[in-house]
């Protein structure tokens, strides 16, 4: 049925996606395509870029093509229990290079108001299957804002400094001696660090690096147990999982497990979530939420078909056949399987399978 | 199969020589050829020959797994990779320098030429200073000589140029060296093969 819907490889996705969402009872989530600029003004860290497209309606107020689409629902979500939804939605965002802006297909799901452990392993395992409906070799990394949290405060802070963030999140394990002696972080807080971003056991024995590191911070211990978990979920639903600390977000939002989700062929993320409490919490929708999306652009090698001939059949007819005529003869080779372009001429350019003439 | 970006120039073929002590050699890779591409297959390795300033680019887009550029050129480029090693060479400073004598007028803005304009955005805004950036493609010293700019933001050698022409360093950004980077999604499907050459051209350092 979808081959002969001509599906591309980003809706056949979406459909497989879709069927898995709602089988775990998500429900389709439709939204606008723009929304009050306030609301991405006041949760700028929030956003991928702080480029917004702006403009203003008739009477007055600003609004702004959705950069996210997570804010939105959250937003929207506010009282009525836990929600729990999928979506296909495009966002607008200036491009990494030129800084062009673009139009980007985002597919995902977020469980909004009180999601609880379970709600996490479900959406861990909606992640993997996402993964595997991709079709190729995958990999989910896992990290746990507890672990940095944790380790902040064993430091007297809230967070650690920028600069050190920088480091982590880029595997600088040259630079970050003297980036932590220039904030004043402590040398066996700075060494523990580092041992353990540069720990190359597997999952269990960097879990247990973190607690055996940073055992004082009950945060740290947290956080290893929640990636234990997580690597059991992933592993279960037959998807590579591999712990990584070096992978980091906004701490103003997210507090719990964050994930990507990495397909061999492809050189960025193509799927990314985790666990925002924080943002859930901010706008009143509950105690807990957490989602993620998949980029269908980023999944270009396995997606998109490039179009070997712009149809199987070119026929050419003469100006003076009845268009009856013509058309029982589209209709024939389109019964026939085969895909055809009807002209007079040939286009310039054209790519055809065949040519036939009436 | 590791594909490596190597900047070309005296620094690419410095770092090259490291790699072929490590393990990495590509015989032609060396030899006046209009060759692009390199495959050494009992090696391992596939080299390319980028512009510096590029590096980056290829690796963040994952056509290389790995590469090498300065500092210099993954602060500007603010590519999201993999910073695995550095390679201690090719060692100087990213700096503020200016003409001798010269004060600051901070009831304006800071004209500041430089042809690493975000290096420099990054830098004043964490000092919460307006800064005007003028971006320039060479002959960054000239400016603040001839007026055009107040300050430049530089990479300063060995300071014999600035010497030359009546300047100096006013503070350091941040010290430069070529390192070793890596795509982070060839990196979870190559963290073997990344690991080994990084542990191998450490011991070359």
């Amino acid at each position: 049925m979808t081959e002969k819907l001509n599906l591309s490889g980003s809706e056949k996705l979406y459909l497989a996606l879709k069927g898995v969402y709602e089988s775990f009872g998500y429900a389709p989530y439709k939204m606008r395509r723009f929304e009050e600029y306030s609301l991405y003004a006041d949760n700028l860290n929030f956003l991928r870029s702080r480029d917004v497209i702006t403009f203003g309606d008739k009477n007055g107020r600003l609004l702004a093509l959705k950069p996210d689409v997570t804010l939105s629902i959250v937003k929207n979500c506010a009282g009525g229990g836990l929600k729990k939804v999928y979506y296909r939605e495009s966002v607008y965002r200036p491009e990494a290079y030129g800084g062009q802006f673009r139009e980007i297909e985002q597919i995902g799901l977020e469980c909004v108001g009180d999601a609880d452990g379970y709600a996490e392993a479900e959406v861990l395992t909606l992640a993997a299957e996402s993964l595997k409906a991709i079709g190729c070799n995958c990999v989910l990394e896992l990290s746990h804002m507890g672990a940095l949290a944790g380790i902040a405060r064993l430091c007297g802070r809230e967070r650690l400094p920028e600069g050190l963030v920088a480091c982590i999140s880029s595997r600088n394990l040259h630079d970050m001696p003297a980036v932590c002696a220039a904030n004043g972080i402590d040398g066996d807080i700075a060494e523990g660090l580092r041992a353990l971003l540069a720990c190359e056991g597997d999952n269990a024995q960097r879990a247990d690096m973190l607690c055996n590191v940073f055992g004082a911070s009950a945060e740290c211990v947290a956080a290893a147990e929640g990636l234990r978990r997580a690597v059991k979920v992933a592993g279960d639903a037959g998807i590579a999982a591999e712990i990584d600390f070096t992978l980091t977000d906004d701490a103003d939002y997210y507090n719990g497990i964050i994930f990507r989700g990495y397909a061999a062929e492809c050189p960025r993320a193509v799927l990314s979530g985790g666990r925002y409490d924080n943002l859930v919490k901010k706008f009143g929708a509950g105690s807990g939420g957490i989602g993620f999306a998949i980029y269908p652009a980023e999944l270009e090698p396995y997606v998109s078909a490039a179009r070997k001939s712009d149809a199987d059949v070119l026929l050419l007819y003469s100006e003076d056949a009845r268009p009856e005529d013509v058309l029982a003869r589209v209709r024939a080779i389109i019964s026939g399987g085969e895909s055809v372009f009807a002209a007079v001429k040939a286009p310039q350019g054209g790519v055809f399978g065949r040519v036939e003439k009436m | 199969m590791l594909n490596v970006a190597l900047p070309k120039g005296r620094l690419g073929e410095k770092v090259y020589r490291m790699l072929e002590r490590a393990g990495y050699g590509c015989e032609d890779l060396l030899k006046d050829t209009r060759k692009l591409v390199f495959t050494d297959e009992t090696s391992g390795v596939s080299y390319f020959w980028v512009k510096p300033s590029d590096v980056t680019v290829y690796v963040e887009h994952g056509v290389a797994d790995i590469g090498v550029a300065g500092k210099d050129i993954i602060e500007e480029s603010g590519a999201d990779v993999y910073e695995l090693l550095d390679l201690n060479i090719g060692r100087c400073r990213m700096c503020v320098a200016s003409v001798n004598g010269f004060r600051e007028d901070i009831a304006r803005p800071l004209r500041v030429a430089t042809k690493f304009p975000r290096v420099a955005e990054r830098y004043f805004s964490a000092r919460n200073r307006d800064i005007e950036v003028i971006k320039l493609y060479g002959s960054i010293e000239l400016a603040p000589i001839l007026g055009l700019s107040d300050v430049i933001v530089d990479i300063v050698e060995t300071g014999t140029t600035l010497k030359e022409n009546n300047m100096g360093v006013i503070s350091e950004i941040f010290p430069i060296s070529a390192r070793l980077i890596a795509n982070k999604a060839r990196y979870k499907f190559k963290r073997q093969e990344i690991a080994a050459c990084v542990q191998r051209l450490s011991k070359e350092l």
